[in-house]
């Protein structure tokens, strides 16, 4: 069955919310950082952003019918698909995320298939969960074995099939509604929270694009061409750009300070800001990673690995501001 | 004459209504506009939280509103306790079987495009069911993975919720009620104010609302407009912005209700009133080059001071805008309830309270969550 192509917000064309724009890019821009998380109260943008992603990421070259969406072999055919953004939705089951047998073909042929799930259209993708605080365990539990070792293992209903499942998760949520586990939240490379605009001026302006936009769906995307077609070649360059970016030892130093001073566990919030941080250099431009590049995304990469501390009740981003504040004192 | 009324039994001791006056036939009246909006409008306006006890209030309403709906919309009732399969959809197990093919049954979201969506007991409703329907309000389509198919299917509804809560606490989830364009309350509406015969009186009839449905695509844009409403959202407080986006499609379909060009300041005054003024959480403070200060008092709330009259500016147009704005802000501090104040206090209170209280409260592992 196949999926009606909607028309998305342009991501061009979203006020204010950088931050969340600039984690985005970056995921974009180096998948291996890990995912971002998008959080923040209703009506702020969250799932129109995550969405409007989708629009903006170039192509992909896979092999013809490739299930999993593969790299063609040397010499062989191919063809050019969008990048795959599949949402997760609410009330998925896991047969439908995994994959399982072929249903159709088993009443009608009697013949034992495998049909692939979401993850495997997902493959060199994004995963998209709405409310993911919300998701149940069980497929939270799936979902943190695939991100690990981006493999997808099928054993059911008579079934062993393997395939290749590496895609960034992004997930949006509201923190009101309930928490995520501690496990669930670090893998996820980078977090995000939104809030409504305070300028007046903004919030007229986001009023006033969404009416547009919904009046006049086409005219208003014919509008905003220029400028996403901008943002995505901005992206393809950093994507170029990456692998000559060089992290000297100074860098990796402050990121390894601001860690130990936020106590952060595991290496995974250094190794996720080292990354993030190159991407954004290369985003900028710039032929190296710089302190200032990794206090600039320390937030986003550090807020949702700290540890509670039951005496000090300041909110997590306030914590890591602090202590980059004591580190740049100190320096 | 029942027999209850001849033995002359004493019924349950219910609070004394207000007698039936200026004041609730303004209640019944809104609620009945309300109703007719919705009817012109139903997906775009995402549809309506009802405070009220089962009744004949809340009956009335109900029937003014599947009344004023086209003939043949598709209207579903949601019970508390669906199930995840019956709301997007499933495979139907004996036709597949008999077939020998993949054979879908659609869910009630599905089956409701087009209509409405009446969630009884929206109070109780769980964060699954309350997600599910926030999904399909937002993106008008209904998408179900599970038994073996993925379909999208549209669902473009508004969703009715009949909230039965008796303390001020019990509420629907904001979650919910954020998506919903009007909030009405008809708790205190005397029988009296309760029209036996709600269609005959109703604000529009069938046949008007089916030509201003037709005439909404018309509508130019309205960009001063969408200004005074975010500002006047802004100046009462309510958070985010799907309300001023609600506010302004509502002014739309009044202007295609009373068959206007376009929306102007009377739509404009309206939405304030309906949509805005529910969700207030603070009175509009008085600009500070107020020509009179008034003094802020709590119940009832005065109007600000008149500021677009007395104002002498150069630009013709700056004033005219300035004046839009305030008649918006007017028009909704006019309608703010009286007991905001209380309302907010009990509100906050309430925040820290579980959201599904009563369903025999789960308890997740202390080490859960973010620091």
């Amino acid at each position: 069955m196949t999926l009606a192509a909607r028309i998305e917000f342009p991501f061009a064309a979203i006020v204010g919310q950088l931050e969340m724009k600039q984690a985005l890019r970056i995921a974009a821009v180096d998948p291996t950082v890990g995912g971002v998380l998008v959080f923040g109260d209703r009506g702020t943008g969250k799932s129109t952003a995550v969405r409007a992603l989708a629009a903006l990421l170039p192509p992909i070259i896979v092999a013809p019918g490739s299930p999993w969406n593969l790299p063609p072999e040397a010499d062989a055919p191919s063809e050019t698909v969008p990048t795959p953004v599949v949402d997760l939705p609410l009330g998925a089951t896991e047969d439908r995320v995994v994959g399982a047998l072929d249903l159709e073909r088993a009443l009608t042929q009697g013949e034992k298939a495998f049909e692939p799930g979401l993850l495997a259209r997902a493959n060199r993708g994004f995963l998209y969960i709405d409310e993911v605080n919300l998701l149940e365990d069980h497929l939270v539990d799936l979902l943190l074995d695939v991100a690990a070792s981006g493999e997808n293992l099928v054993e059911r209903e008579g079934l062993s099939v393997r395939h290749p499942a590496r895609f960034v998760i992004v997930g949006s949520g509201n923190p009101e509604e309930g928490e995520l586990r501690p496990q669930l939240l670090d893998r996820f490379g980078l977090s995000v929270e939104v809030g409504s605009p305070k300028n007046v001026a903004q919030r007229v302006e986001v009023i006033k694009r969404r009416d547009a936009f919904e009046r006049d769906r086409h005219a208003f995307m014919a509008a905003w061409d220029d400028a996403q077609t901008a943002e995505r070649e901005a992206i393809v360059a950093a994507r170029a750009r990456l692998p000559d970016v060089e992290t000297p030892d100074a860098t990796l130093a402050c990121a390894a300070e601001l860690c130990l001073a936020l106590g952060a566990d595991g290496l995974r919030g250094e190794l996720t800001l080292i990354r993030a941080a190159r991407a954004l250099a290369a985003l900028e431009g710039a032929s190296q990673t710089e302190a200032r590049h990794v206090r600039a995304i320390a937030p986003s990469a550090l807020r949702h690995r700290l540890r509670r501390d039951p005496l000090d009740d300041t909110g997590s981003t306030a914590r890591v501001e602090r202590a980059l504040a004591e580190a740049e004192a100190t320096a | 004459m029942s027999p209850r009324d001849e033995l002359a039994l004493p019924g349950p001791a219910a609070p004394d209504p207000p007698p039936a006056g200026p004041d609730t036939d303004a209640i019944w009246s809104d609620a009945a506009l309300a109703a007719a909006l919705l009817a012109v409008d139903p997906a775009g306006l995402g549809g309506a939280c009802l405070r009220a006890r089962p009744g004949p209030a809340r009956d009335a309403w109900l029937t003014l509103f599947r009344g004023l709906l086209p003939a043949d919309a598709p209207v579903r009732r949601a019970p508390a306790s669906l199930s995840e399969d019956r709301l997007l959809g499933g495979l139907d197990l004996a036709a597949t079987l008999s077939a020998h093919r993949p054979v879908w049954s659609p869910g009630l979201l599905a089956e409701a495009d087009g209509g409405a969506v009446i969630l009884p007991m929206a109070e109780r409703a769980s964060a699954g069911l309350v997600a599910q329907l926030g999904a399909a309000l937002d993106t008008g389509e209904a998408r179900a993975e599970r038994d073996g198919a993925g379909r999208v299917d549209p669902a473009r509804f508004a969703c009715i919720a009949l909230d039965e809560g008796a303390e001020p606490d019990e509420a629907a989830a904001p979650a919910l009620t954020d998506r919903l364009a009007f909030s009405l309350d008809l708790s205190a509406l005397p029988r009296a104010a309760v029209p036996e015969e709600p269609l005959t009186d109703a604000p529009a009839t069938v046949a008007e609302i089916e030509e201003a449905r037709a005439r909404l695509a018309d509508l130019p844009a309205c960009d001063e407009l969408a200004e005074a409403l975010t500002r006047a959202a802004e100046a009462l407080g309510v958070a985010g912005l799907r309300a001023p986006l609600l506010a302004l499609r509502c002014a739309r379909a009044a202007a295609a209700l009373l068959g206007a060009e376009a929306p102007g300041e009377i739509e404009a005054g309206l939405a304030a009133r309906l949509v805005l003024a529910p969700r207030a959480t603070q009175l509009p403070q008085p600009p500070p080059d107020a020509a009179e200060v008034e003094p802020d008092d709590p119940p009832p709330p005065s109007e600000p001071p008149q500021d677009g009259d007395a104002a002498e500016t150069e630009e013709p147009e700056r004033n005219r805008d300035a004046q839009l704005e305030d008649r918006v802000l007017e028009a909704a501090a006019a309608a703010l309830p009286p007991d905001l104040l209380t309302r907010l206090a009990v509100a906050a209170a309430a925040r820290t309270q579980v959201q599904h209280a009563g369903a025999g409260a789960e308890r997740k592992a202390p080490t859960r969550g973010r620091p």
